[in-house]
């Protein structure tokens, strides 16, 4: 799916920390130690604009840990990250989010005493009825709140979600929670959207219509970075696959290239020899 | 047994104060989820504020406006090193904040103007206010109620703030600023995923909260007395049982709870000597305050999302 038409990436070295043409994010020297442990230490890390950049590795290999880093959860000990020009250092999580990127989580946060359509609607920026003040008086906020809502129902109509509208988040299977989160993020009209383990937890039916919304994302110009496990989804949806493990990115390249590296089928041998990773490769 | 004490208690100053309280910690935990242990705190500040302000020949409003602002002051001190922190220490620093203002206010330090632990009398601050009585200062009677006529205006005044604290539930809780809290409620993390400056947040909910606390003081204190043993930490979970009893996160459940308490409190009070003829007088609000507490416990057992509450919404199991 990815390679079709003009692909910048064939002409990318398959290297670690390797430049992009025009990047969206840009980390350096990124470093964050628990302790005696350093989970991550990320010489150079670029993701291309308006591509599907997928971020494999072993379990505890500091994907998680890199992401939160990116995104304002946790704050590394050295090194920062730049997004679109403006510096990652010392950002709160809301001001990343702010910024235009969004991220998701491994163990989905759907707010489940709240309704379908308010987890949607607090996704929304610019809502002035969210300063107490302004609250008190409805005509100040009313018809924005109308705008959202319709924006709310496009997308939940796109996410198959548009008939659970009025139910409790909570009462929603784990793959539909999934997909709230997601149709939740993009409420915020995000200009890179993170997504950490998308398909963890979700059933083989739901997979092949989140794997659609996501390429989907992509033509609509959004740019998204995603940590995954699963190969078979890696290799289907991204057009360049970063590889970490001990903390360190260890390769990179389109997914063809990157699951034939040696490095790479190390670093996953040992606790992953069931992985369709071998299987495929011809 | 006096049904008419019942009556009574349900439209006293008492109750409107309590469910100004309990309206007050709605929004801090109903809404925002957060663990506010110490509200007799804010309704002890409310009460100061007021009183001292009064007595010292300041106006009424001054007196209000003292109080809020305390109310503001505390709730600032009190989320400024917590709220960043998981829920729990916000609790701890409460339940000690509201006991160090109990103590400050009963020590002799500030004797000059808290009384210390006698406290501060009611015809030392309560004039200003009933002079703008427009009833006949004497007993007056309405059907089976009968109050002084400076209670009458006590209760007219203490009931319109009710009314106007639920109308300020009601609509900042259907507000985009309400769905952020409950947003609040349900994850942080997630919220803050969207951009939205969780501490923020909370601490509006606190200072909001806190202010309709020291509110439901300032009508506590024209119905008694400002009185620093009278705000105890059990004074705190009156206020909790008042909430869950009536269903958190509703727009009518403190109001409702605070009616029930003080209903349910008398009654006891007064089925006690009937049942237990030796019963000590004494020894007869010790027990009626038991009774308070098992009621307490059968209520989060068979009904933990209290009696309005949606259980989908907030129960205390979930």
């Amino acid at each position: 799916m990815p390679d079709q038409q003009n692909n910048v990436f064939t002409d990318i070295k398959a290297v670690p920390g390797v430049a992009k043409p025009d990047a969206i994010l840009v980390a350096d020297g990124i470093v964050r130690q628990f302790g005696g442990l350093t989970a991550v230490d990320v010489k150079h890390f670029e993701a291309q604009r308006h591509a599907i950049t997928a971020l494999i590795g072993p379990n505890g290999a500091g994907k998680s840990t890199f992401f939160n880093l990116l995104t304002g959860f946790d704050q590394a000990n050295e090194g920062t990250g730049v997004f679109n020009g403006k510096v990652l250092k010392g950002m709160s999580s809301a001001n990343v989010a702010r910024a235009g990127m969004v991220r998701t989580f491994q163990l989905t946060k759907a707010l489940n005493r709240m309704s379908v359509m308010d987890n949607m609607c607090l996704g929304a920026q610019d809502q002035s009825g969210e300063n107490m003040v302004k609250a008190m008086i409805a005509p100040l906020w009313r018809k924005r709140e109308k705008d959202i809502t319709a924006q709310a129902e496009v997308l939940l109509d796109r996410f198959k979600l548009l008939d659970k509208q009025d139910d409790f988040a909570g009462s929603l299977s784990g793959g539909q929670r999934k997909l709230l989160e997601m149709a939740r993020a993009l409420m915020t009209k995000p200009e890179m959207i993170m997504l950490d383990e998308p398909m963890a937890g979700v059933n083989p039916a739901l997979t092949e219509s989140l794997l659609e919304h996501i390429v989907e994302l992509k033509n609509e110009g959004v740019t998204v970075l995603f940590v995954e496990h699963d190969m078979h989804m890696v290799r289907r949806i991204s057009d360049w696959v970063v590889v970490m493990a001990e903390g360190k990115i260890i390769a990179e390249g389109e997914p063809n290239t990157v699951m034939n590296n040696q490095a790479v089928q190390d670093a996953y041998l040992g606790s992953h020899h069931d992985t369709n990773l071998f299987e495929e490769r011809t | 047994m006096d049904f008419n004490d019942i009556l009574q208690i349900i439209f006293s100053p008492t109750t409107a104060a309590f469910a100004l309280a309990a309206i007050g910690l709605n929004f801090h935990y109903g809404l925002t989820g957060l663990l506010n242990m110490g509200h007799a705190g804010f309704m002890l500040i409310g009460m100061y504020g007021y009183a001292i302000t009064v007595a010292q020949g300041g106006s009424i409003w001054l007196g209000i406006l003292v109080s809020f602002i305390g109310a503001v002051v505390f709730a600032l001190l009190l989320g400024w090193p917590t709220l960043r922190l998981r829920g729990d220490y916000l609790a701890i620093v409460t339940i000690a904040a509201a006991e160090m203002v109990r103590l400050v206010g009963r020590s002799q330090w500030l004797k000059e103007w808290t009384g210390g632990n006698t406290g501060i009398r009611g015809n030392e601050f309560k004039a200003p206010f009933e002079d703008l009585s427009p009833f006949e200062p004497k007993v007056i009677e309405l059907g089976p109620l009968s109050f002084h006529g400076s209670t009458w205006w006590l209760i007219i005044v203490g009931w319109l703030a009710v009314a106007l604290a639920a109308g300020l539930f009601w609509r900042l809780n259907k507000s985009p600023w309400g769905r952020v809290l409950k947003g609040v409620r349900e994850d942080e993390d997630a919220v803050r995923s969207l951009g939205k400056s969780v501490y923020s947040f909370k601490m509006q909910a606190l200072i909001v909260g806190g202010v309709l606390g020291a509110a439901g003081g300032v009508v506590w204190a024209h119905g008694n007395a400002v009185q620093p043993d009278s705000m105890g930490r059990v004074t705190t979970f009156w206020i909790w049982t008042m909430l869950l009893l009536g269903g958190a996160a509703t727009v009518l459940g403190p109001i409702l709870g605070s009616v029930l308490f003080w209903a349910m409190f008398v009654f006891i009070k007064q089925l006690a000597p009937l049942l237990l003829p030796s019963l000590p007088t004494q020894q007869v609000e010790p027990l009626a305050l038991a009774f308070v507490g098992l009621g307490l416990i059968l209520l989060i057992v068979f009904r933990p999302q209290g009696i309005l509450g949606d259980k989908r919404e907030v129960s205390l199991d979930a």
